[in-house]
Formats: C-alpha cells, sequence, structure tokens
C-alpha cells in the first residue's frame, strides 16, 4: 500500500521533471497534491501514513539542506543539529518538562525561527571556509549539538529526553492517537518548502548562491555580500528542519538525543545525493525513496527473510551497509543523481571529460 | 579629473616587491594601458584594485574615495567590475545567469522578497533579464543567453566575462588581458567593443600583451618592470622609450 502512494508521487515528480510545459508541470503537480490529500479517504491505513508522514519530514529536512547544499555550495554534515533543535522546542516548551505547554502552532513558528537563528549562529564561525575544512567543521556541530541535549540533564532529561510530550490540538479538537493531521500537516509543510524553494533559486538570493557556489572570487567582484548570503543559506535551510523538528516530535511524542546523531545528517546528505543535488524535484525523490527503503522495504523483507527461514535475523543492524551500497551504485553509475538538475549534469560530465583529456 | 589615483603603492611577497612605489593617474572616460613583461606586477596591481591583495605602502583612492581597508565588494559599489586573467565565469549556470549576477547591485530585491517572491522581485528580475540579453547583444554574443558559460568557446567566453562586468554599470572596467587566446578578427572585434564600451562613460583600464591591440585602443600607457613603473605616456612615446625598449628587448650590449 505504501508503495502505490510512493510509487504515484515519485512518478508524478519524474514527469514533472521530463515535461517542459509549465501548464503541464503544474497540472501534474495539482493532480499529485489532490491524491495525496484525498487518498486517505479511501486507500491506505494509520501504519502507512505514519512511514509516510515520517517520509514528509524527511523531504522537508531534504530541501532545506538542498538550499545550503545545492544552491549555495556548503557541504554540511552536521545538518541534524537543527532538526534536534526544532525537536527539542517542542519537547521542551510542549510537556511537563517545565510544566509549559505551548500551542503546537506558535511552536511551529518560534521552532523555525529558533532553528534558523541557531543556523546563522554555527555558519558564522564557518563562513570563511570552503569544501572539507567546511564539512568538518559543520560535523563536529552535528554532534556538539546532540551532546549539549545529552549532558544538560537538568533541562533536556539528558540520555532520556523528554517523553509524554503534548499532543497537538487544532480548534479545540485534540489530534488523538491519529497520524493523520501530522500527515496533513507534513504536505501543506512541503508544499510551502517547494514554493520557497523555487522563489530562492529564481531569485536575486538565488542568483547569489550560484555565484557562490561557482566561484566565490568572483562572486564578490559583482559586489554580492558573500559572508551575508552564506548566513542567509544557513538560516533558511535549518528553519526548514526546525518546522521538521517540530512534527517529528509531536508525532513521536518523545525526543531523545539518540534521535539526532551523525547517521540522521549522513542520511539527509544521502537523499541529496541519490535525488540530484540543487534539483528540487530530485531532492523529493531522493528523499522519498530512501525513506521508504528504510521504513518500509527493509522491515518487511526482515520479516520475509525470518518467516521464510525461521531465523531472526536484524536487517537494521545492515542499514547503512545498504546506503552504501545505494550510494556507491549511484555514484558509479549515476553520479548526478537520479533527476539532476542541468548544472549538476554539466559538471559532472564536463569533469569526467576533463579527466579523460589529461 | 583622475578617476583613479595611486601613489606610491608598494606590494612585497616576503622578499618580492611585487609592486614597487607605482604612481599612476587614469583620467576620467580615458582608455589606459598597462604593459610589461611576464611578471612585471601587472595582474598584482589589478588585485590590489580590488582589494584581493592589501597594498603595503601608498594610497589608492577611486573617484576620490581611499581605497584602504575596503573590501572587494564594497569596491564593487564604488562602481569598479573586472574581468580575469584566467576565466572565472559561472561555468555551471547559462550565459544570462552570469550576466544577472553583474547586475547585483543594481537590484534591491531583500532577503523577504526573494522567499517570497513579490511583486518587485518579480519586477526587477524581468528588468535584470532584459538589460543582460541586450548586454549579450553588446558584446555581440546574443543567442547563447540559455548556454552554459562553460560549453562556450573560449572568445565568446571572454566575451561573456565582459559583458558580466558591464552588467554593473562600471564607472572604472579593469580588463585583465582581454586579447589573449582570441585570433585576429576576434581581436579587431574586440577594439571595438573597448571602443564602444569607452563611448558609453566607463573608464577602462586595461593590461593586455598584444602590443598592437594596446598601442591602437590605449590613449595612454604605463609600462611596468619588476614592479616599477618605468615609464608612462602616449602610444609613440612609449614605443620610443629607451628603457621600454630595453625592458623587452634586453640592454644593448
Amino acid at each position: 500500500m505504501i508503495y502505490a502512494y510512493a510509487f504515484v508521487a515519485i512518478a508524478a515528480c519524474v514527469a514533472i521533471e521530463r515535461f517542459h510545459n509549465r501548464k503541464a508541470k503544474i497540472a501534474i503537480a495539482l493532480a499529485l497534491a489532490a491524491f495525496l490529500a484525498v487518498g486517505p479517504r479511501f486507500y491506505g491505513n494509520e501504519a502507512v501514513f505514519s512511514i509516510l508522514a515520517d517520509a514528509a519530514v524527511y523531504v522537508m529536512l531534504a530541501l532545506g539542506l538542498n538550499i545550503v547544499v545545492g544552491f549555495a555550495g556548503l557541504l554540511d554534515l552536521g545538518y541534524a543539529a537543527f532538526f534536534a533543535i526544532g525537536a527539542y522546542t517542542y519537547g521542551m516548551l510542549a510537556s511537563p518538562q517545565f510544566g509549559l505547554h505551548l500551542p503546537f502552532w506558535a511552536l511551529l513558528f518560534l521552532a523555525a525561527a529558533l532553528a534558523a537563528l541557531f543556523g546563522a549562529l554555527l555558519g558564522a564561525p564557518t563562513l570563511r571556509l570552503h569544501g572539507d575544512y567546511l564539512a568538518i567543521v559543520t560535523l563536529g556541530f552535528g554532534e556538539i549539538v546532540p551532546q549539549i541535549f545529552q549532558n544538560l540533564t537538568k533541562y533536556t532529561g539528558g540520555p532520556n529526553g523528554i517523553a509524554a510530550l503534548d499532543v497537538p490540538t487544532f480548534f479545540g479538537h485534540s489530534f488523538g492517537a491519529s497520524v493523520m493531521p501530522y500527515y496533513y500537516i507534513a504536505l501543506v509543510g512541503i508544499a510551502l518548502a517547494l514554493w520557497i524553494s523555487r522563489n530562492l533559486r529564481e531569485s536575486r538570493l538565488g542568483r547569489s548562491w550560484m555565484a557562490i557556489r561557482e566561484d566565490e572570487l568572483a562572486a564578490k567582484h559583482a559586489g554580492i555580500d558573500v559572508l551575508r548570503a552564506k548566513l542567509a543559506a544557513f538560516a533558511i535551510g535549518a528553519s526548514f528542519s526546525g518546522i521538521g523538528g517540530v512534527l517529528f516530535a509531536a508525532k513521536l511524542a518523545l525526543v531523545s538525543p539518540d534521535l539526532f546523531g551523525f547517521q540522521v545528517s549522513v542520511l539527509i546528505v544521502s537523499m541529496l545525493v541519490l535525488g540530484g543535488m540543487g534539483n528540487i524535484v530530485g531532492v523529493v525523490v531522493g528523499s522519498l525513496l530512501l525513506t521508504i527503503v528504510n521504513s518500509a522495504l527493509l522491515p518487511q523483507i526482515n520479516s520475509l527473510v525470518d518467516a521464510s527461514f525461521h531465523t531472526t535475523l536484524d536487517l537494521s543492524n545492515i542499514h547503512f551497509l545498504i546506503y552504501g551500497a545505494i550510494l556507491v551504485g549511484i555514484m558509479l553509475f549515476r553520479p548526478e543523481g537520479l533527476l539532476p538538475n542541468r548544472e549538476r549534469r554539466a559538471e559532472l560530465h564536463h569533469a569526467g571529460e576533463a579527466e579523460a583529456e589529461a | 579629473m583622475s578617476l583613479l589615483e595611486l601613489a606610491g603603492v608598494s606590494k612585497r611577497f616576503g622578499a618580492l616587491t611585487a609592486v614597487s612605489n607605482v604612481t599612476l593617474d587614469v583620467e576620467e572616460g580615458a582608455i589606459f594601458g598597462i604593459i610589461g613583461p611576464n611578471g612585471a606586477g601587472k595582474s598584482t596591481l589589478f588585485n590590489l584594485l580590488t582589494a584581493i591583495y592589501r597594498f603595503d605602502e601608498g594610497s589608492i583612492s577611486i573617484g576620490g574615495t581611499s581605497i584602504a581597508g575596503l573590501t572587494t565588494q564594497r569596491i564593487a559599489r564604488l562602481g569598479v567590475a573586472r574581468t580575469f586573467q584566467n576565466l572565472r565565469l559561472f561555468g555551471n549556470a547559462s550565459a544570462l545567469a552570469n550576466v544577472m549576477v553583474g547586475e547585483h547591485l543594481l537590484l534591491h530585491a531583500n532577503i523577504i522578497d526573494s522567499l517570497l517572491d513579490t511583486a518587485r522581485e518579480r519586477r526587477e528580475r524581468a528588468e535584470a533579464e532584459r538589460r543582460a540579453r541586450e548586454l549579450l547583444r553588446f558584446v555581440g554574443i546574443a543567442g547563447v543567453d540559455e548556454h552554459f558559460a562553460r560549453n562556450l568557446s573560449y572568445g565568446t567566453q571572454r566575451r561573456l566575462e565582459i559583458a558580466r562586468a558591464l552588467a554593473a554599470r562600471p564607472r572604472l572596467l579593469l580588463l585583465d588581458e582581454p586579447a589573449a587566446g582570441l585570433n585576429p578578427s576576434e581581436k579587431q572585434d574586440l577594439l571595438a567593443l573597448i571602443r564602444a564600451i569607452r563611448d558609453t562613460g566607463a573608464t577602462v583600464l586595461l593590461i593586455e600583451h598584444d602590443m598592437g591591440l594596446v598601442m591602437n585602443l590605449c590613449e595612454r600607457i604605463a609600462v611596468l618592470d619588476y614592479g616599477e613603473k618605468i615609464a608612462e605616456g602616449t602610444p609613440s612615446e612609449i614605443r620610443e622609450h629607451p628603457r621600454v625598449i630595453e625592458a623587452y628587448l634586453g640592454a644593448p650590449t
């Protein structure tokens, strides 16, 4: 069942990418949105939409990271830190932890703002770094933030995290135990994230990011304030994952530091690489695919194997082996990702030609 | 009136003095050439003008404003644009996008406009795009708008880089070896283009190795050798200047 939804979504994305007619693209996008919105009335159950809601949160995260890595060219390996900040915003301010029970909707905005603030704060020391150096420093930040949450036991519950988070309400109606509200909110979140991503790509700021990504020195000579543009990328990218974090925490009704480790950052970078860095639709496809593999396909294979051979395998132990294999395969056969944008394709194909010439 | 004034400018890299006590005045509206053998400090001088390097001594002012301590992007705001000896285009972006980046300082859309695609953002983008197409036509490469910069021929890339620099509507345009790698007919076109640029009101300062081009084009020429200015004058003065002949051909024995 979940594959039906995932397949339709991915097929629609590919179609949007392949069509050149603007009206056709919009029509497909609207049809997909209608399908995803109305589909649950007829088909599917809570388990399916629980996975799809998680997938949607990951799509938002990937779209946020795409702004930093894909648009501005800043390799950020600690992106999960902002996801954690979003989740803990909800965890600390809407739970018995401090007896604060701020409304879910307000916290969506607050978390976006906080994550953006920390995005800028953590981005600031890295502004003069490039490439490998930048990646290492952001990796460090990605490690530090969960560590802080783990060790500020008094405020964050330490390694156990915070449980029994508030169940959100919508005009007085509690979400209850259903996952459907999260699914719908995440869909709206994706729609917003897509709209903002597209706006940014075509904008003055988006062109500044392109210039910085392609040639920072030349960008400076055009009068671009490189430091400010980079901070904007970090802040906007982080804000997406702040919202994702609130959704994630509220749905799980729990936050704990081990949910936001390095593997989450790597997973999101993998989604970008798999889908096609810089290309908005490609990023959506990449993140959908990896989440579905992760939360649906692997557990099913797992139980299938166990049932047929009477074993008690745990494939989740070799998740990273499988990710690794997928990534190596992609890099070998389609280095630009499944649905690359023109830029990446040109870049990687030229890199190949240049090597061949040399 | 002088647009660009250098007084006693020096730049050292360790023990090497790349630019030594150079004084230079470039009149507004001029086409001014800087020549000299390889390693004479010409490109270093350009890099001082756009703050890629900081000068150690002396002063530089552009349009009456001292550029000491200013960053590259602040200097761009003074109306300085440049091209590079080894092209620095945004390779994985369309020619049009390259030129539109050049227009950065003419636009006012802020981050909110960019996020929400406001009316101002859309209006400015349409304007910028129209101007960029015009500029591509002006430098003689209309029709490559949607091509990626890196896929263009070398001569076209050179022109594209000039178009990107012009997009900022600079008062002072720095061209670092614009004719390098061009064939004779392309050089003729370049000559006409640089004259046309000056006629729009910009002041052009260029580094060039092609003597024919420099002598034809420039009203004044300064000659650098081992970081020092050894001569300055009109093309005919430079052609006759004994120290220039010595620098290029070696001292008579």
